[in-house]
């Protein structure tokens, strides 16, 4: 569905993109992992065509006819993409936005109007459909870039950070659309910081800083190969600390010290490895610009 | 959908934009609109109509300056007016009082130093009463008196001398206000150069330019000048050849200025959203839709055209029907707003390409703006230019705008005669075009 083959783009002296390969394929989730500045946003730009490679090729498409290089305008009507800055007409209302960018897509001026009924109630903003949009609030911006993305009904929808910003309301009905146009077999591609978003929504993670790519996997796979031991704590009658313990097989670890003697248990914990350890192992721990 | 409705769909989301954006919708049609109404009316007078009746006044000049006496001299030679000179506000008042003058004119205190600094923060004004039945009166006499001041300004800024000093006042003011922006600063700065440039080559105010004298203030020819060419007869064909003899009103030649006012709104305007569409993130979405870069250029293109040429249209009927400006050459007209149309479609996308940010570019937009319509004659009739900046305003397409309406609206130009500003207005047009559309292509690619 979309393909980057060794692509590279520098802005100037900074390298934000260095050599990056990545195959989405069709129907997948894939989350974009990857600090501030690892080059999410230009790897994204280059995918739809907004930016131009300095080398490496990028391909996108899934009907044959429709297979190849995003600058073909033909070849983007299967995609969309909902930008990290709302990039939307403050001066227009919810749903003329909504509609405009329908009709850029090719609806006609009825379906684009259905559609944007539709998609405002999808993301919650029906009662808000014309109301121009300087009243509009952070959240309700984002959930109106999203839905701008879907106008057009999009195979392969490409998400810059969705959640960026917004209350735990707005980011629970992003995820309730993403989980949706999943269901409905919608290909996506999202950057995000948020981890539990990650590994709740994507069948595969691409981690990427300085513009590589670090690794790529289920969260599983990453958990298993970056994320380090388990650790199972026990707490025993009498005792102010845990003891911690390391392992590769906590319930082993468990069913030892549940048999062993000594005090009664009084707490036990096993701390799996998540997604932020692997994150934090791949990219380091120290402040980004 | 195919190409053409591409593009139809963008301009029509750039006419709504429009329509909700006040600044642009004042800066394309309100401001031209008002430019064309006062200044015509300033020039012609219609403020004051041709009334049979003349209206008694008493004037008191309490200033006793030289200023002040050359406008006494303007009121006292105006038809309209029965004047009745008052040695002082008392007295003027008293006239008023006892019916002998419908209403009172004084010429204040400190009247002669406002005029001599007319960019020092103090305005030239008058105190204008009546009795409580005067109140038309009154409206009357203020149109006359504005009319009066204009022209009296108008003969102070043809002397030499005054203008010069004028201009150095003028200095000192700019370089005392501290919050405007540079290139605002620098725009004016030049044109005030400029200004002096023009000065110093000015013709001494006594020189042989007086028209019939006819009984205004010695200095005040030029300012005379405006109200002349207000009224003169002219042929609209070819001498002798056509007996039909029209008269030009003065809103003949301030609406096609108001025109280029409007056309140059439209310009900075749609040049200034191609900008906020890529400062708005808007043009990432426009260019991930799958059209292509030419229809988002096409797009705003056909958006500036339309609104240009509705402008231009919606202009000229109102001197039409409004104010009776019937133009002598309707298919000339009509072609001539089409290549002004045209000709600031390309100066749109060059604008649009100038500055990196809204700000910036309507600021570099309109500094050059304000320049070619100063050099054009937008502002201040070519007639009243010295011959130095006469040329210089050829490189100014305002300059062959106005000749190409005026062409079509009373002067009668013929096809070959309209073929040079038509022909350059689209020559200057497709130039700047060309090279905004290139920048603008070369950066989208990136
Ligand atoms: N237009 C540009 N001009 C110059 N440098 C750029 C430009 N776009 C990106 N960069 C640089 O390229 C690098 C990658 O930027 P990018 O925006 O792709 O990162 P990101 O992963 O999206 O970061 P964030 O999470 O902060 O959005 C950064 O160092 C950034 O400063
Ligand atoms: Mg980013």
């Amino acid at each position: 569905m979309l393909r980057l083959s060794d692509v590279r783009k520098r802005f100037g002296k900074t390298i934000a993109v260095d050599g990056l390969s990545l195959h989405v394929h069709a129907g997948e989730v894939m989350g974009l992992l990857g600090p501030n500045g690892a080059g999410k946003t230009t790897t994204i730009g280059m995918a739809v065509g907004l930016l131009r490679p300095d080398s490496g090729s990028v391909s996108l498409g899934h009907e044959p006819g429709l297979v190849g290089s995003p600058d073909h305008p033909r070849v983007r009507t299967l995609v969309g993409v909902a930008p990290q800055e709302v990039a939307l007409y403050d001066a227009l209302t919810a749903r003329e936005n909504l509609a405009f960018f329908g009709r850029l897509h090719g609806l006609s001026r009825r379906e684009a109007r259905a559609r944007a009924r539709e998609l405002l109630a999808s993301v919650g903003l029906g009662d808000r459909a014309h109301h121009r949009l300087h009243g509009f609030s952070g959240g309700m911006k984002r959930r109106l870039n999203l839905a701008c993305a879907l106008v057009a009904r999009p195979r392969l929808v490409l998400l810059d950070e969705p959640t960026a910003g917004v209350d735990p309301q707005s980011r629970h009905a992003i995820f309730e659309i993403v989980a949706n146009l999943k269901a409905q077999g919608v290909t996506i591609l999202f950057s995000t910081h948020y981890m539990e978003e990650a590994a709740r929504l994507c069948d595969r993670v691409a981690i990427v800083d300085h513009g590589r790519l670090l690794a790529l996997g289920t969260v599983d796979e990453l958990v298993s190969a970056h994320g380090g031991p388990s650790v199972v704590a026990i707490r025993r009658e009498g005792q102010a600390d845990a003891t911690r313990i390391e392992t590769a097989t906590p319930l082993e670890e468990v069913a030892r010290a549940i048999g062993s003697a000594g005090p009664a248990i009084a707490e036990l914990r096993i701390e799996k490895p998540d997604l932020e350890a692997v994150f934090l192992h791949l990219t380091g721990r120290e402040h980004r610009q | 959908m195919k190409g053409p409705g591409v593009v139809m769909v963008l301009a029509a989301k750039d006419l709504r934009l429009l329509s909700r954006d006040k600044v642009a919708f004042f800066f394309t049609f309100v401001f031209p609109l008002l430019f064309g109404v006062l200044f015509g009316a300033v020039f012609s007078g219609a403020a004051g109509g041709d009334g049979p009746k003349a209206i008694a006044v008493a004037i008191a000049d309490l200033d006793q300056s030289e200023d002040a006496r050359q406008v006494m001299e303007l009121f006292l030679g105006d038809e309209r007016l029965r004047a009745l000179v008052a040695q002082n506000a008392q007295e003027a008042h008293d006239l008023v009082r006892t019916g002998d003058a419908e209403a009172y004119i004084l010429i204040p205190q400190g009247f002669g130093s406002a005029a001599r600094m007319p960019f020092g923060g103090t305005p030239m004004s008058l105190d204008i009463g009546s009795g409580p039945s005067g109140r038309a009166t009154r409206g009357l006499l203020t149109g006359i008196a504005t009319q009066k001041l204009y022209q009296h300004l108008q003969s102070t800024m043809l002397d030499p001398t005054r203008a010069g000093e004028m201009l150095r006042q003028a200095r000192q003011t700019l370089g005392a206000i501290e919050d405007l922006p540079a290139t605002r600063r620098i725009a004016l700065l030049g044109l005030m150069n400029a200004a002096e440039n023009a000065v110093a080559t000015m013709p001494t105010a006594d020189a042989d330019q007086t028209p019939g004298g006819a009984g205004v203030g010695a200095g005040a020819g030029a300012g005379f000048e405006i109200v002349r060419i207000a009224q003169v007869d002219v042929s609209a064909g070819g001498v002798g050849d056509n007996p039909q003899v029209l008269t030009i009103s003065a809103f003949a030649i301030t609406f096609p200025q108001a025109v280029l006012w409007a056309v140059m709104g439209c310009a900075a305007g749609f040049g200034v959203s191609l900008v906020g569409e890529r400062t708005g993130g808007t043009m990432t979405r426009l260019r991930v839709a799958p059209i292509g870069r030419w229809h988002i250029v096409l797009g705003k293109a056909l958006a500036c055209l339309l609104t240009t040429v509705a402008v231009s249209t919606v202009l000229l009927l109102v001197a039409w029907l409004v104010f009776g400006v019937r133009p002598v050459a309707p298919f000339m007209l009509v072609l001539a707003v089409l290549a002004l149309a045209l000709c600031f479609v390309g100066v749109m996308m060059l604008l649009a390409v100038v500055g990196k940010t809204e700000a910036a570019a309507s600021g570099i937009g309109w500094a050059c703006l304000l320049t070619l319509a100063m050099i054009g004659g937008g502002a201040i009739p070519l007639a009243f230019m010295p011959p130095w900046l006469r040329e210089v305003g050829h490189v100014s397409p305002v300059k062959w705008g106005i000749l190409a309406i005026e062409g079509g609206l009373w002067r009668g130009l013929s096809p070959t005669e309209m073929l040079l500003p038509i022909g350059l207005l689209l020559a200057i047009g497709a130039t700047c075009f060309t090279i905004g559309a290139a920048v603008f292509a070369r950066r989208e690619s990136r």
